[in-house]
């Protein structure tokens, strides 16, 4: 490696700790702020003055702030996120056991989006002003204007009420979570609504970061030199044009876990985004500490491998 | 607005459309205690469950009431918060965007980085930490939405200020002695502002689908008061046998989310002929 990408690399982890040091305190900050605080939640109900004292006490919560903080972060940086008030597990066992199903959900959205959005925006930069130009506008504009909930609602309805091909709820059939057919048939609807509207910033881009680089000269080059259009397109312009793309999926990555949220909600789905649901519900302060936290580190270390692999991508860009 | 850029405004037929969207549900959010034929909260057993048809054009919930008067209530909550949240969220985001855009090194190294913490929370999970600790209600719904709003804004808004902070007319306003205040709101945010503009009617939109969310989750405007989100949460359990209980609250979100983003594209062609298409 040498050395300006190296203090490149460096710089860049440093800064997404950074980052991560930054979400950490704006949690605790806010969580801090609740009114009544952690011990009117775990007593419920009327208490009295010295019952709230004692689990202050117990909680660490009668120290001061900073020492609070360091030691939370302290315990979280080795994996400890405490326990969740409502059943006594671990924080950390409890996301790790839905962490898995949001990973699926999220990065089978992300390659749809990724695998429909490209070719449309090229079909809709190529032939710009034709009909495929338009269907590619329209269906960008569709898929930002989407209640992703009410779009997967309507799916439902259509191919599992209407026309019954596909299950509407859930992982896989009850005791069936290995059998892969299950599992990918369970997949479908609940991947379709989230990669549907994540797929309209992606096809925005691509195209309009297309037409910017077929304007450019060494695309003239290369059809003057009587190269064949499909080969100039895909060859020369779209590895140019991608670069911006791939900045635009780094950015919508935050959206598109958010999103989740409420898919998992509509298709049942077993996984984070549920479990940060259901401990509002409960006011399960450790659990959606931890959920966020946890959801936060992985956008940033997501944002990081998105600008690190421009470092492949693009041999251009300078690192000084 | 200048007089130029209202002409193509009004010839821009796109934005046409998407005003003509945001005004009809608008219209019908804002007469609906006298234009709706029923009330929004009355129940009746024998209407239970009625398709779309004369007496209730888009058919009877669950509880016999007429989802036509329901979803035109419902425009109020999702218009009301989507206006607060994105005039709040406007606030904090043209202050915040302005003084690190104008004031540049430390201030603006400490708004943006504090701005890009906020960005990698996805929106939806630092709100859910918000409700849970403050409750739903409409004001802390629109709160919320403002909190993880402001930081596109402000981001808008920097990049915007960084531009014109270094034209010719702001170097002859501070030559003039003019203070900060005077410079950052009367020659920099004063010519921002198309940019806010076309940022505000994106954002309209943008909170709107928030709060539906927020209301699908359980978590926004609570029952009885109509939401377009907690209506389809209703119409889910009659998925199969009343489809248009979760179908017309939706539709009515997507028209007019569609609506301002419609318009808001419309609105930065009309300010800025030269990025027509560009985004």
């Amino acid at each position: 490696m040498e050395r300006g990408l190296r203090s490149y690399v460096l710089r860049r982890l440093g800064f997404a700790a950074l980052m991560l040091v930054g979400v950490s305190m704006i949690l605790f900050a806010i969580m801090r702020l609740a009114p009544g605080g952690p011990e009117a939640v775990l007593i419920g109900g009327e208490f009295s003055a010295e019952a709230a004292a004692q689990i202050r006490q117990r909680l660490g919560l009668d120290r001061p702030l900073a020492l609070q903080y360091v030691t939370w972060a302290g315990a979280a940086v080795r994996g400890d996120l405490g326990r969740s008030f409502k059943t006594g597990d671990p924080v950390a066992s409890l996301i790790a056991d839905r962490l898995g199903p949001t990973l699926q959900l999220t990065g089978g959205a992300l390659l749809f989006a990724v695998v429909v959005a490209v070719p449309l925006g090229v079909l809709a930069a190529v032939r710009r002003g034709t009909a495929w130009d338009t269907l590619g506008s329209a269906v960008a504009l569709f898929g930002v204007s989407f209640p992703s909930f009410w779009l997967g609602i309507m799916l439902i309805l259509l191919f599992s009420d209407a026309l019954p091909w596909l299950p509407p709820s859930g992982l896989a059939e009850y005791g069936r979570e290995g059998d892969l057919l299950s599992r990918a048939r369970h997949a479908v609807l609940p991947t379709l609504t989230l990669g549907l509207i994540q797929m309209a910033a992606v096809m925005r881009f691509t195209r309009s970061s297309l037409l910017e680089v077929l304007r450019q000269d060494y695309v003239r080059t290369a059809r003057a030199k009587g190269l064949a259009d499909a080969r100039v397109v895909w060859r020369h312009a779209l590895r140019n044009a991608l670069i911006p793309v791939v900045t635009v999926v780094g950015l919508s990555l935050p959206t598109l876990v958010g999103g989740a949220v409420l898919t998992e909600t509509v298709f049942a789905w077993p996984g984070i985004g549920r479990l940060a649901v259901g401990a509002v519900f409960e006011r399960d302060y450790p659990v959606i500490m931890g959920v966020n936290l946890i959801v936060g580190a992985v956008v940033i270390a997501a944002n990081l491998l998105t600008d690190l692999a421009y470092t492949v991508i693009d041999p251009r860009i300078s690192y000084q | 607005m200048s007089d130029s850029a209202l002409v193509r405004l009004l010839a821009h037929r796109r934005a046409m459309i998407g005003a003509a969207a945001v005004l009809l549900m608008l219209a019908a959010g804002v007469l609906a205690p006298s234009l709706a034929p029923y009330s929004y909260s009355t129940q009746s057993l024998t209407q239970r469950l009625q398709p779309p048809g004369p007496a209730h054009w888009l058919g009877t919930d669950g509880f016999g009431r007429d989802v036509l008067s329901r979803v035109m209530w419902g425009s109020r909550v999702s218009l009301q918060i989507g206006f607060a949240a994105t005039a709040l969220s406007l606030v904090v985001g043209t202050v915040l965007g302005g003084a690190a855009g104008y004031f540049g090194r430390a201030a603006d190294h400490a708004i943006m980085r504090v701005a890009d913490a906020f960005l990698s929370v996805p929106a939806l999970f630092l709100i859910l930490v918000v409700v849970a600790l403050f409750g739903a209600s409409l004001l802390n719904t629109a709160l919320v939405i403002a909190l993880v709003t402001w930081a596109p804004a402000a981001r808008v808004v920097r990049a915007e200020c960084l531009a014109l902070r270094t034209r010719d007319f702001v170097h002859a306003a501070v030559a003039l002695g003019a203070g900060h205040a005077r410079i950052l709101g009367r020659h920099l945010l004063l010519n921002a502002l198309p940019v806010i503009v076309v940022q505000a009617s994106l954002m309209l939109g943008q909170t709107i689908l928030i709060e539906s969310g927020l209301s699908y989750l359980g978590l926004g405007a609570q029952p009885p008061l109509p939401s377009w989100g907690n209506m389809v949460v209703e119409g889910r359990q009659f998925l199969a046998s009343a489809w248009w209980i979760a179908a017309f609250p939706g539709l009515a979100i997507f028209f007019t989310v569609l609506g301002f983003n419609l318009f808001g594209d419309g609105l930065r062609d009309a300010f800025d002929p030269a990025l027509r298409g560009a985004s």
